[in-house]
């Protein structure tokens, strides 16, 4: 399941930033298609299934793939929610959650803490439970629609914001925002799994093959 | 506010470099 989000990341990157990814010179439609070819031979290993191209989009017409319940689009909705989760936790910049046993600042770091551990929380959610092909019904809507869902999202966590901060600290225990790790060290792992943080880093390093 | 490829908001992949680390600066090459 990393390992397709790993790819449907590569590729949003890989299209806009093509000379950074090695592909220098390659149009978007190829990009496209070699990585759908990846995301198809990762589904064919993880399910000995054969998907065709359409399959691969919508989860509505291989059911079989109850165990992986992943999809492109899915997939690639879920990247974007955790783009707006951070996006707004920077923007309302929190001052106000202050756990009594902490000293609070009110620097981006803090922000960025908060919507790692998110990250984190939902991420384990959906590939321990629901699986990330549940949100390939609202992908599939309209621009507007999935605006409109992810506002709905953000103003239901800003609503509840000190039981949601409260849940999610609790899923990564000791993990504040002094001492968050979410990249690969000679030195050390991370303390927290935060995919975005680990996809774009293995995109980078050269040691790092692509699928 | 946002201007990479997955619309993150600036830093928030880049801020967590310590000292000696490269990897900030790798995935700011990226972006």
């Amino acid at each position: 399941m990393f390992l397709f989000m790993h790819q449907v990341v590569y590729e949003e990157i890989a299209v806009k930033y093509p000379k950074a990814c090695g592909m220098a010179g390659v149009c978007e439609q190829t990009i496209r298609q070699r990585v759908n070819e990846d995301l198809r031979r990762l589904v064919a290993v993880k399910t000995n299934v054969e998907i065709g191209r359409d399959a691969l989009r919508c989860h509505k017409v291989f059911p079989y793939l109850d165990d992986l319940l992943t999809t492109q689009r899915g997939v690639l909705f879920f990247v974007h929610l955790c783009a707006h989760i951070a996006t707004c936790f920077r923007n309302e910049k929190l001052s106000f959650v202050q756990p009594p046993e902490e000293q609070w600042d009110k620097s981006d770091s803090n922000s960025n803490w908060l919507a790692i551990i998110t990250h984190s929380s939902i991420f384990w959610e959906y590939a321990a439970h629901d699986g990330f092909g549940s949100l390939s019904t609202i992908a599939g809507l309209g621009a507007p629609i999935k605006q409109w869902f992810l506002n709905q999202l953000w103003a239901t966590v800003f609503f509840n914001l000190t039981p949601f901060v409260n849940a999610i600290r609790a899923h990564s225990p000791g993990v504040r925002a002094n001492n968050v790790q979410p990249y690969m060290r000679s030195e050390s792992p991370p303390n927290v799994l935060s995919p975005l943080h680990l996809i774009s880093q293995s995109i980078k390093h050269d040691y790092v093959y692509s699928f | 506010m946002a201007e990479n490829a997955l619309d993150l908001p600036p830093g928030f992949l880049t801020d967590y470099t310590a000292p000696g680390d490269d990897i900030g600066a790798l995935v700011e090459g990226l972006l």
